[in-house]
């Protein structure tokens, strides 16, 4: 029998061709994707339908996790619910809140289609993304950071240089270093390895295969919690500022958003928060230099 | 520990498997069939499932279904759908290659003794099919298992996943990544042995010189 | 909204074709170690000392049996630390990433093609094995000499097939950070969010270069096939 499942998949030709049309087909279909209904302010959308519905992580913490009731919690969770708050206040109280777990991949889709009507992660502002959503004003503020063995002889900027730096894939860190070594920040330029996993990363640290792991300072803090394995060396490269997603087109929804982030700035309730989850009692994190004037911008006067 | 995490790559693997078989009994006679467009969709439906990489595959459920169903999609479920629907392609050629070894006499002949075409379909070629490309299926049950560790790259905890999590916190790589590869070994060398003695086991009567049944 | 651009404005148009330039040297220079490997196993199977069959047989059985994916994080995080500190400088520098990904891939495919080879001796028949060694010739030479051409004729069918696999198999090196198609893919659909471009892109390669391997290994095939074998 020749045509078992050894055969190499095209040996027809004829099924190939229509692979292609159909292929040709499916491009054209998915480029009339049905947006989400642009027109609407999402303000008006939740009045209409009585739901907010608030997309949050779940496995992102301190950002935004389900702690063992199921209960969703997080920092930017936190200001997510102080949104919902302020969003019903303005309705008229009749609002239910529906949260929504949403990952890195899920998040535009499921806010451009209307099944989330505001993203409360940990997504940093690009010029790439703003042209697909609108941004809150910055609730956050980090800055990349790397993590080396306690052995390693890397104690600043200066010292990665030639090295191999694990990131996580699908972040941010790699624009950040290739836009660094072209403007020749490092000596010599650093290579960088891309991980799906953190933990993929912390084994090629662990085994020296890479010479240090390079994500957002928080997150270092979570996976690095053995001060006599692990050390952290701050690059102060950068200060990514972290916002909520907002679909475009909905600016009295995104004004209800903005004036929260700013009462919570102003009113010492951010501090509070910073406290809970990435300081006192979380990671033991104090407050970096950006995050204290990214609460004074914030700060606005009545 | 390492044996509770073989729940999703069993669970992956198993479901998949349950699920792609009855729906590649169909496909494998749509892909026969006399209506053209039919045959074509399922050939297209094949060829183009066998060409790409199951990451890609998982990465295009995982994306793809909450744009349409505007629901978000848990990383298990993604790499379940995207899994099932990957060996739905490769056992939908198995089962016809064993449909088309099977003599069309016996199509004919079970319609002639008054059966519909689905009833002569379903009680007497697919369980001869079935049986002579056991060997075939179970090969690429298998390959299934195997691929299940794939789900990792997309976040769902399962044993590779585990394994490297553990590792990141105990530091003996060598030992457990040894004991993952061992356990892999285990299953799937003794299951193809298994597969072995189940194919001596199977005589079927070839015809001698068509090798139909 | 969807905006295809991105797969052609720098840099990203770059750093695609880097990545699928990438794709097709790990699948290339995979497949050649992996054939010679594979042979080579493949062969030892059908030797007369009982120890090199049982070799081979071993061979095969593991790098069978365990998943791509395991045997690359083996590979790839293990290894280095049983060579000696030169050694592993030296292999970082260069790509130790790429050179894993080859390495495993290599040793996954020739544990496939030595089975390959197994079921093409079975189809030649041990007829030529008596025929061969009647005439005086010793294992080796007959193995060159009258097996290998038409060994090779045989199961080009199954190595044109292992291309393919292995082609896809190189998707996996993302796993540890090659820069190859679906890890570009990946990268540039976070950065941008357009992910339906790059994921039609991605899917477009590896069709493209599934359909091209096999119409080509079906030339090939044709000027090479055995008249009046079935199967061959």
């Amino acid at each position: 029998m020749r045509e078992t499942t050894g055969n190499a998949p095209f040996a027809d030709r004829r099924g190939f061709l229509s692979a292609g049309a159909a292929g040709v087909v499916a491009f054209f279909a998915a480029s009339q994707t049905k947006a989400a209904d642009a027109s609407e302010d999402t303000l008006d959308k939740i009045k209409n339908t009585g739901v907010f519905n608030i997309g949050v992580r779940e496995a992102a913490p301190p950002y935004g996790f389900k702690d063992a009731n199921g209960e969703y919690l997080g920092f930017s969770t936190e200001i997510g619910k102080a949104i919902y708050d302020a969003v019903n206040k303005e309705l008229g109280g009749a609002i239910k809140a529906n949260y929504v777990a949403v990952t890195s991949q899920t998040r535009i889709p499921l806010l451009q289609n209307g099944t989330i009507d505001l993203e409360a992660g940990a997504t940093v502002m690009t010029i790439g993304r703003s042209k697909v959503v609108d941004f809150s004003i910055p609730h956050f503020v980090t800055s990349t950071s790397v993590l080396v063995l306690a052995s390693s002889p890397i104690k600043g900027v200066a010292d990665i240089a030639a090295k191999r730096i694990g990131i996580p894939q699908g972040g941010l860190e790699a624009a950040l270093f290739r836009t660094a070594n072209e403007a020749g920040t490092f000596a010599s330029a650093v290579k960088t390895i891309g991980f799906p996993d953190h933990s993929q990363g912390i084994t090629a640290l662990q085994t020296g295969t890479i010479d240090g792991y390079s994500t957002d300072e928080p997150i270092l803090y979570d996976i690095a919690r053995d001060p006599s394995q692990f050390r952290i060396v701050p690059l102060k490269m950068n200060a990514t500022a972290q916002t909520l997603l907002i679909r475009p087109g909905s600016s009295k929804f995104k004004r209800i958003a903005d004036q929260t982030i700013a009462r919570l700035c102003s009113s010492g309730e951010w501090e509070k928060l910073y406290q809970r989850y990435f300081g006192d009692g979380g990671f033991k994190m104090t407050l970096p230099e950006a995050g204290k004037v990214l609460v004074q911008m914030n700060s606005w006067p009545a | 520990m390492l044996s509770a995490l073989a729940r999703y790559n069993l669970t992956l693997t198993l479901l998949a498997v349950a699920i792609a078989l009855p729906i590649s009994c169909a496909c494998a006679f749509a892909r026969l069939s006399t209506i053209r467009w039919i045959a074509l969709a399922m050939r297209v439906y094949v060829n183009t499932l066998r060409s790409m990489p199951l990451v890609m595959v998982m990465f295009w459920v995982y994306m793809i279904v909450p744009m349409i169903s505007g629901r978000s999609l848990s990383a298990y479920w993604s790499a379940l759908i995207a899994l099932t629907c990957f060996e739905v392609a490769y056992f939908t050629e198995i089962v016809r290659a064993g449909v088309q070894s099977i003599s069309s006499n016996q199509f004919a002949a079970a319609v002639a003794t008054g059966l519909s075409r689905f009833q002569a379909a379903r009680y007497i070629v697919i369980p001869q099919a079935l049986q002579r490309m056991l060997p075939a299926l179970l090969t690429q049950s298998l390959i299934a298992f195997q691929d299940s560790t794939i789900s990792s790259i997309i976040g769902v905890p399962e044993m590779l996943q585990e394994t490297t999590i553990i590792n990141a916190r105990e530091q003996s790589p060598v030992y457990y990544y040894a004991l993952l590869a061992l356990t892999f070994l285990v299953i799937c060398y003794g299951t193809s042995r298994i597969v072995r003695h189940v194919e001596s086991r199977l005589r079927l009567g070839v015809h001698p010189r068509t090798s139909k049944v | 909204m969807i905006d295809w651009s991105i797969l052609w404005q720098q840099p990203n148009g770059r750093s695609l074709l880097e990545a699928l330039l990438l794709t097709f040297q790990i699948s290339a220079i995979s497949w050649a170690l992996s054939m010679i490997l594979g042979i080579g196993i493949g062969l030892l199977r059908d030797a007369p000392i009982a120890a090199l069959r049982v070799i081979g047989t071993t061979h095969v059985e593991i790098f069978r049996n365990i998943p791509l994916l395991v045997q690359l994080f083996f590979v790839y995080f293990i290894f280095p630390r049983i060579l000696p500190t030169f050694a592993k400088h030296l292999l970082f520098n260069y790509g130790w990433e790429i050179v894993a990904s080859i390495i495993t891939l290599s040793l996954y495919s020739s544990a496939k093609i030595a089975e390959l080879v197994k079921s093409g001796f079975n189809t030649i028949g041990a007829g030529l094995h008596m025929a061969a060694a009647s005439s005086g010739l010793t294992w080796w030479q007959s193995q060159r000499h009258v097996f290998l051409n038409l060994l090779l004729r045989t199961i080009t069918p199954g190595l044109a097939s292992e291309f393919v696999t292995i082609f896809k198999g190189s998707s996996l090196a993302m796993a540890v950070g090659v820069a190859e198609t679906t890890y570009v893919t990946r990268q540039l659909g976070t950065e941008t969010f357009q992910w339906l471009p790059v994921n039609l892109y991605a899917s477009a390669v590896y069709l493209l270069c599934a359909w091209g391997i096999a119409g080509v290994m079906l030339l090939v095939e044709k000027r090479v096939a055995i008249p009046g074998r079935i199967g061959g």
